[in-house]
Protein backbone atom coordinates (compact mmCIF):
# COMPACT_ATOMS: atom_id res chain seq x y z
CA UNK A 1 0.00 0.00 0.00
CA UNK A 2 1.54 3.33 -0.90
CA UNK A 3 1.11 7.07 0.65
CA UNK A 4 -2.28 7.68 -1.67
CA UNK A 5 -4.07 4.32 -0.75
CA UNK A 6 -3.22 5.09 2.75
CA UNK A 7 -4.57 8.68 2.93
CA UNK A 8 -7.88 7.64 0.52
CA UNK A 9 -8.46 5.07 2.69
CA UNK A 10 -8.26 7.44 6.21
CA UNK A 11 -10.66 10.01 4.21
CA UNK A 12 -13.19 7.53 3.95
CA UNK A 13 -12.91 6.18 6.99
CA UNK A 14 -13.57 9.77 8.30
CA UNK A 15 -16.06 10.79 5.79
CA UNK A 16 -17.79 7.71 6.51
CA UNK A 17 -21.38 8.20 8.46
CA UNK A 18 -21.71 11.80 7.90
CA UNK A 19 -24.58 11.32 5.72
CA UNK A 20 -25.89 9.65 8.88
CA UNK A 21 -25.40 12.72 11.62
CA UNK A 22 -28.37 13.77 13.34
CA UNK A 23 -29.48 17.66 12.21
CA UNK A 24 -28.85 19.05 15.68
CA UNK A 25 -24.80 18.13 15.30
CA UNK A 26 -24.86 19.17 11.66
CA UNK A 27 -26.34 23.09 12.75
CA UNK A 28 -23.92 23.00 15.27
CA UNK A 29 -21.01 22.31 12.89
CA UNK A 30 -22.50 24.92 10.64
CA UNK A 31 -22.99 27.69 13.54
CA UNK A 32 -19.63 27.11 14.55
CA UNK A 33 -18.28 27.46 11.44
CA UNK A 34 -20.11 31.08 10.71
CA UNK A 35 -19.06 32.39 13.92
CA UNK A 36 -15.40 31.46 12.82
CA UNK A 37 -15.19 32.87 9.29
CA UNK A 38 -17.19 35.72 11.49
CA UNK A 39 -14.21 36.70 13.46
CA UNK A 40 -11.67 36.05 10.30
CA UNK A 41 -13.18 38.13 8.31
CA UNK A 42 -13.93 40.86 10.90
CA UNK A 43 -10.15 41.36 11.74
CA UNK A 44 -8.24 39.30 9.23
CA UNK A 45 -4.61 40.64 11.11
CA UNK A 46 -5.68 39.74 14.83
CA UNK A 47 -5.29 36.04 14.39
CA UNK A 48 -1.62 36.64 13.41
CA UNK A 49 -0.99 38.84 15.47
CA UNK A 50 -2.19 36.68 18.10
CA UNK A 51 -0.01 33.85 16.87
CA UNK A 52 2.75 35.91 16.20
CA UNK A 53 2.37 37.93 19.54
CA UNK A 54 6.62 37.90 20.43
CA UNK A 55 7.27 38.84 16.80
CA UNK A 56 6.87 42.72 17.37
CA UNK A 57 9.11 42.70 20.42
CA UNK A 58 11.67 40.24 19.32
CA UNK A 59 11.83 42.84 16.32
CA UNK A 60 12.03 45.43 18.57
CA UNK A 61 14.74 43.98 20.44
CA UNK A 62 16.81 43.36 16.61
CA UNK A 63 15.84 46.97 15.63
CA UNK A 64 17.99 48.44 19.04
CA UNK A 65 20.17 45.60 19.70
CA UNK A 66 21.93 46.79 16.25
CA UNK A 67 22.40 49.95 16.63
CA UNK A 68 23.48 49.43 20.38
CA UNK A 69 26.50 47.05 19.41
CA UNK A 70 27.65 49.78 16.77
CA UNK A 71 27.75 52.16 19.82
CA UNK A 72 29.39 50.00 22.47
CA UNK A 73 31.84 48.43 19.94
CA UNK A 74 32.51 52.40 18.60
CA UNK A 75 33.04 53.41 22.35
CA UNK A 76 35.42 50.43 23.23
CA UNK A 77 37.52 50.97 19.84
CA UNK A 78 37.82 55.14 20.86
CA UNK A 79 38.41 54.01 24.25
CA UNK A 80 41.20 51.93 23.18
CA UNK A 81 42.69 54.33 20.52
CA UNK A 82 42.94 57.03 23.75
CA UNK A 83 44.72 54.81 25.67
CA UNK A 84 47.05 53.23 23.51
CA UNK A 85 50.68 54.11 22.82
CA UNK A 86 49.72 55.20 19.21
CA UNK A 87 47.68 57.57 20.27
CA UNK A 88 50.26 59.24 22.23
CA UNK A 89 52.77 58.69 19.49
CA UNK A 90 50.15 60.41 16.91
CA UNK A 91 49.96 62.95 18.88
CA UNK A 92 53.24 64.28 19.54
CA UNK A 93 54.30 63.66 16.26
CA UNK A 94 51.16 65.84 14.94
CA UNK A 95 52.37 68.68 17.29
CA UNK A 96 55.95 68.44 16.45
CA UNK A 97 55.57 68.26 12.25
CA UNK A 98 52.33 70.49 12.61
CA UNK A 99 52.81 73.99 11.58
CA UNK A 100 52.49 76.16 14.60
CA UNK A 101 55.60 76.17 16.81
CA UNK A 102 55.88 74.76 20.10
CA UNK A 103 56.01 77.82 21.43
CA UNK A 104 52.76 79.12 20.20
CA UNK A 105 51.78 76.31 22.27
CA UNK A 106 53.43 78.14 25.71
CA UNK A 107 53.64 81.05 25.39
CA UNK A 108 51.43 83.25 27.84
CA UNK A 109 51.73 86.20 25.84
CA UNK A 110 50.61 84.67 22.51
CA UNK A 111 46.80 83.39 24.94
CA UNK A 112 46.41 87.01 26.04
CA UNK A 113 47.17 88.65 23.07
CA UNK A 114 44.45 86.33 21.32
CA UNK A 115 41.75 87.31 24.05
CA UNK A 116 42.54 91.10 24.05
CA UNK A 117 42.11 91.04 20.00
CA UNK A 118 39.13 90.80 18.03
CA UNK A 119 39.00 87.54 16.11
CA UNK A 120 40.84 85.40 17.85
CA UNK A 121 40.42 81.98 17.01
CA UNK A 122 40.21 80.28 20.62
CA UNK A 123 38.73 76.91 21.52
CA UNK B 1 74.05 45.72 15.35
CA UNK B 2 72.13 48.61 17.19
CA UNK B 3 68.25 46.96 18.03
CA UNK B 4 65.51 48.43 16.07
CA UNK B 5 63.73 49.76 19.26
CA UNK B 6 60.48 49.15 18.62
CA UNK B 7 59.70 46.67 21.38
CA UNK B 8 57.90 46.56 24.84
CA UNK B 9 61.10 47.37 26.36
CA UNK B 10 62.66 50.94 26.54
CA UNK B 11 65.37 50.84 24.92
CA UNK B 12 68.84 52.60 25.90
CA UNK B 13 70.44 55.16 23.76
CA UNK B 14 72.76 52.51 22.66
CA UNK B 15 70.38 50.47 21.86
CA UNK B 16 68.86 53.03 18.59
CA UNK B 17 69.50 52.88 15.40
CA UNK B 18 71.98 55.01 13.79
CA UNK B 19 68.56 56.98 11.83
CA UNK B 20 66.63 56.59 15.27
CA UNK B 21 70.13 57.93 17.02
CA UNK B 22 70.12 60.89 14.07
CA UNK B 23 66.71 62.59 14.24
CA UNK B 24 66.56 61.68 18.14
CA UNK B 25 70.14 63.74 18.39
CA UNK B 26 68.56 66.66 20.50
CA UNK B 27 67.40 64.40 23.31
CA UNK B 28 70.08 62.27 23.50
CA UNK B 29 71.92 64.03 26.63
CA UNK B 30 68.47 63.61 28.51
CA UNK B 31 67.62 60.32 27.10
CA UNK B 32 68.38 58.02 29.86
CA UNK B 33 66.70 60.02 32.17
CA UNK B 34 63.50 59.56 30.13
CA UNK B 35 60.75 57.87 31.55
CA UNK B 36 60.38 54.43 29.56
CA UNK B 37 57.17 55.03 27.98
CA UNK B 38 58.84 58.12 26.67
CA UNK B 39 61.76 56.22 25.22
CA UNK B 40 59.25 53.95 23.68
CA UNK B 41 57.25 56.81 22.06
CA UNK B 42 60.33 58.62 20.82
CA UNK B 43 61.47 55.77 19.51
CA UNK B 44 58.36 54.59 17.95
CA UNK B 45 57.91 58.12 16.53
CA UNK B 46 61.58 57.55 15.01
CA UNK B 47 60.74 54.83 13.58
CA UNK B 48 57.56 56.40 12.10
CA UNK B 49 59.80 59.47 10.46
CA UNK B 50 60.44 58.53 7.09
CA UNK B 51 56.62 57.65 6.60
CA UNK B 52 56.11 62.04 7.28
CA UNK B 53 55.90 63.83 4.23
CA UNK B 54 59.26 66.07 3.76
CA UNK B 55 58.13 69.45 5.17
CA UNK B 56 56.93 67.87 8.47
CA UNK B 57 59.79 66.02 8.72
CA UNK B 58 61.74 69.11 8.41
CA UNK B 59 59.39 70.47 10.94
CA UNK B 60 59.24 67.87 13.32
CA UNK B 61 63.49 68.42 13.12
CA UNK B 62 63.20 71.86 14.33
CA UNK B 63 60.87 71.34 16.69
CA UNK B 64 62.35 68.63 18.33
CA UNK B 65 65.48 71.40 19.04
CA UNK B 66 62.72 73.29 20.77
CA UNK B 67 61.33 70.33 22.23
CA UNK B 68 64.46 69.29 24.23
CA UNK B 69 64.47 72.80 25.40
CA UNK B 70 61.95 72.58 27.54
CA UNK B 71 60.90 72.33 31.08
CA UNK B 72 58.24 69.02 31.54
CA UNK B 73 56.02 71.65 32.72
CA UNK B 74 55.79 73.35 29.51
CA UNK B 75 56.41 70.14 27.53
CA UNK B 76 52.70 68.88 29.72
CA UNK B 77 51.73 72.32 28.70
CA UNK B 78 52.38 72.11 24.97
CA UNK B 79 50.33 69.10 24.62
CA UNK B 80 47.87 70.23 25.93
CA UNK B 81 47.10 73.22 24.33
CA UNK B 82 47.61 71.24 21.13
CA UNK B 83 45.31 68.80 22.22
CA UNK B 84 42.55 71.80 22.28
CA UNK B 85 43.62 73.15 19.37
CA UNK B 86 44.20 70.70 16.69
CA UNK B 87 40.43 70.18 16.13
CA UNK B 88 39.75 73.12 15.20
CA UNK B 89 38.42 73.79 11.40
CA UNK B 90 41.27 74.03 8.79
CA UNK B 91 40.16 77.89 8.40
CA UNK B 92 40.68 78.79 12.29
CA UNK B 93 43.64 77.05 12.02
CA UNK B 94 45.37 78.65 9.28
CA UNK B 95 43.83 81.87 11.11
CA UNK B 96 45.45 80.74 14.21
CA UNK B 97 48.80 80.16 12.18
CA UNK B 98 48.45 83.93 11.05
CA UNK B 99 47.74 85.09 14.34
CA UNK B 100 51.11 83.85 15.62
CA UNK B 101 52.89 85.24 12.49
CA UNK B 102 51.47 88.67 13.75
CA UNK B 103 52.42 88.67 17.22
CA UNK B 104 55.63 87.78 16.27
CA UNK B 105 55.55 91.08 14.75
CA UNK B 106 54.92 92.37 17.94
CA UNK B 107 58.05 94.61 19.95
CA UNK B 108 59.74 92.14 21.95
CA UNK B 109 58.26 94.83 24.95
CA UNK B 110 55.05 94.43 23.90
CA UNK B 111 55.26 90.60 23.96
CA UNK B 112 56.78 90.50 27.14
CA UNK B 113 53.48 92.89 28.73
CA UNK B 114 51.36 90.93 27.71
CA UNK B 115 53.22 87.67 29.03
CA UNK B 116 53.44 89.48 32.48
CA UNK B 117 49.51 89.60 32.36
CA UNK B 118 48.73 86.26 32.78
CA UNK B 119 50.32 83.95 35.63
CA UNK B 120 52.52 81.90 34.86
CA UNK B 121 50.32 78.39 34.72
CA UNK B 122 50.74 75.88 37.57
CA UNK B 123 53.91 73.34 36.26
CA UNK B 124 55.80 76.05 33.95
CA UNK B 125 59.04 76.60 34.85
CA UNK B 126 60.99 74.80 37.92
CA UNK B 127 58.49 72.19 37.41
CA UNK B 128 60.04 69.08 39.51
CA UNK B 129 58.76 66.46 37.64
CA UNK B 130 61.03 64.35 35.82
CA UNK B 131 62.18 64.91 32.08
CA UNK B 132 59.88 63.45 29.38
Amino acid sequence: MNENDLARRIVERLDHGLDELPSSTTQKLQAARAAALARYRGDPGQGRWRAGALLPGRGLALRLALPMAIVIASLTGLLYWQMSPSHDDELDTGMLAGELPIHAYIDPGFDTWLRNTSHTPQQ
Amino acid sequence: MAAQAQGTTAPAWSQLSADQKHLLAPLAKEWDTLEPESRKRWSRMATRYPTLAPDQQNRFKQRLQEWSKLTPGERGQARERYKELRNLPPERRKELRQRWHEYQQLPEEQRQQLREQQAPPPGGKGDARPPR
